[in-house]
């Protein structure tokens, strides 16, 4: 296995035997912890997952095979201190040019091509600038070409500010990409995690032939500052979160993590013919 | 002059036109030649003013301008500009929205689907179309009034003015991003010309919901943003207040997305804005859009959307490089 599949440090897993649960506070031993996917046996807490741990969760064993890492943001906007933030992201162990990962992999042993946020990558919050736009285009590119399921893990704070007007433009890409998909009856399957929000989830997060969410992830269009303030309305106990997006039918199904590898593969199957 | 925002400037013209006004009665009244020539002098310095001031606009000037309380609105526009407007209304799903408005127009010969965010004058009509705030119902409804547009083969022109989408817990409830998600798609390959003008606001992805088109054009004084500067400076400097400092670093102006390549043409306003000449920025508006309506109405169906489709995949600015933002050393 590649060094960059070694799980990465998160502040919710310090070096040692235990791990604190954030959602009920209970002590975890880290080896059940990983092995659980870094969900709370206790409160079914979904901690969040780097795009490797993704990858190595959900797909077969060394079938992932990367492309597009070659794309690079250029700063189009020279904007206060974005060139600092995609330095440090290239600096981390993964030494990507961006939190979207690409590629093709196998499923249960189904070819598919993969987009998966890492909402970590250079703390920009799994936002769309210029190369989550082309990595995500590129990726439905390569399903198109080759009649492979394109599959999308969401976790955004929307549109990359930094990048101005570009940034929101990659929504009219990236939802012009799953047109493609669907006019060639290519199967899209959109999963939202922890948090989809914004430009993410107004484009091309909305738009899965079938759209999966974890439990207790934020789905909105408005980030949590801008739905304290708005409000003229009472708020729902559960506003803004994948159960709350499905009482109201905006996505297919609240999926626990130990499960979403057989939902997609049952998916799969109803939309591949036999023959595949 | 220089540290004034274009509001400002404006009440300074108002004073200024009341001296001059003064100086004029009172160069009819008693003959008094002096007041008659410093009248004269001061109308020729005010009109060197506005030029001056207008030739170095900011970018919060043009966002000022563009939410500007007298600034022309969609229906103001119909007004100018149509032979015919019939509006048509709901989404036939949950209700109608008054933010956005949208009909059968006739403008320069040519039958159109016309549909504009629309903001009120006064407060009543505001609180009706919400501020310019679209909600999931208003683009449904744009969705079935493109749709039709493209059964019947003609073509689609919107208006972009708004805010942003609405964000309240009803529009979440409907689904306000599924609604913005879905238009993005159907607009990226409709089969029918589309033209999008941003006329004031373009407020994030709510203006973007109708603005995916075959040529995208901005008034002069119009800006368009990923985020609020409001919003932007608050996440930038933790200061809501210093919108200027993050308009100018987001570079919202018409001028800058022409230069970014994300818009095809500026439509010139007249010296002031388009607020103080309404008529003279229908015509340019009209005869910039007529062109572009003639243009992509020539071209076969077929070149229309791959023109559309490759315009929508070469969105961005990136380079091919696997160490661009490695650190030195
Ligand atoms: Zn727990």
């Amino acid at each position: 296995m590649p060094d960059w599949f070694k799980r990465s440090k998160s502040p919710e897993v310090p070096e040692g035997a235990f791990v604190k649960c954030t959602g009920c506070n209970a002590i975890l031993v880290t080896k059940d912890f990983e092995r659980d996917n870094k969900v709370c046996p206790r409160c079914a807490y979904h901690h969040p997952l780097s795009a490797n741990e993704r990858i190595a969760m959900l797909t077969d064993e060394d079938s992932f095979v990367e492309f597009g890492n070659d794309i690079a943001a250029t700063d189009p906007l020279t904007f206060p201190g974005y060139a600092q933030k995609l330095t440090a992201g290239h600096s981390e162990e993964t030494g990507r040019n961006d939190g979207l990962v690409t590629g093709r992999a196998s499923i249960n042993s189904r070819p598919v091509v993969l987009a998966i946020s890492d909402f970590q990558w250079g703390r920009l919050a799994g936002t769309m600038g210029s190369v989550f736009g082309e990595k995500f285009a590129v990726a439905a590119d390569v399903a198109l070409a080759e009649n492979r399921p394109l599959i999308t893990f969401c976790a955004s704070g929307g549109a990359r500010m930094q990048e101005g007007l570009v940034s929101l433009m990659q929504m009219a890409k990236t939802s012009h990409a799953v047109a493609k998909l669907r006019d060639a009856n290519i199967p899209y399957i959109v999963v939202l995690t922890h948090p989809s929000t914004g430009g993410a989830v107004a484009s091309y997060a909305s738009l899965g032939d079938v759209i999966y969410a974890e439990p207790g992830a934020t789905v909105a269009l408005s980030g949590e500052r801008v739905a304290a303030q708005a409000q003229t309305h009472k708020v729902p106990a559960n506003y803004r979160t994948a159960e709350f997006a499905l009482e109201h039918g905006m996505i297919d199904r609240v999926v626990h993590r130990r499960d979403i590898q057989s939902y997609i593969t049952r998916t799969l199957l109803f939309m591949q013919s036999p023959s595949k | 002059m220089e540290d004034m925002t274009i509001i400002e400037f404006e009440t300074f013209l108002v004073e200024l036109d009341k001296n001059i006004a003064k100086l004029k009665s009172l160069a009819a009244r008693e003959g008094d030649t002096a007041a008659s020539n410093e009248a004269k002098q001061l109308t020729k310095e005010r009109a060197q003013l506005v030029e001056k001031f207008f030739r170095k606009l900011t970018a919060w000037d043009k966002v000022l301008l563009a939410r500007h309380k007298d600034r022309p609105y969609t229906l103001d526009y119909v007004a100018a500009l149509c032979d015919d407007f019939l509006e048509l209304h709901g989404d036939r799903a949950f209700g109608d929205d008054g933010a956005v408005v949208g009909g059968f127009a006739r403008m320069a010969g040519r039958s159109l689907m016309l549909i504009g965010q629309q903001k009120g004058r006064d407060l009543k009509e505001r609180q009706r179309r919400n501020f310019g705030y679209m909600k999931p119902e208003g683009y449904r409804k744009a969705l079935r009034l493109m749709e039709m547009a493209e059964r019947f083969s003609r073509p689609v022109l919107t208006f972009i003015d708004t805010p942003g989408a609405d964000p309240n817990v009803p529009s979440e409830q409907r689904g306000i991003s599924e609604a913005i998600a879905r238009n993005l798609r159907e607009m990226s390959v409709l089969k029918t010309p589309t033209v999008a003008v941003v006329v004031g606001e373009g407020g994030s992805g709510g203006a973007l919901g109708l603005a995916v088109a075959d040529r995208v054009l901005m008034l002069e004084h119009s800006f368009y943003s990923v985020i609020a500067p409001e919003g932007c400076a608050s996440i930038l400097y933790r200061d809501a207040t210093r919108g200027a400092d993050a308009a100018k670093a987001m570079r919202v102006t018409a001028q800058d997305a022409l230069e970014l390549g994300l818009v095809d043409e500026i439509i010139p306003e007249p010296l002031g804005g388009a607020h103080l000449d309404v008529t003279t920025t229908a015509e340019n508006l009209e005869r910039v859009v007529t062109k572009h309506l003639d243009d992509l109405t020539a071209l076969p169906m077929g070149e229309l959307l791959e023109q559309r489709g490759k315009r929508l995949r070469a969105l961005g600015k990136f380079e091919i490089s696997v160490d661009r933002w490695r650190t030195a050393g």
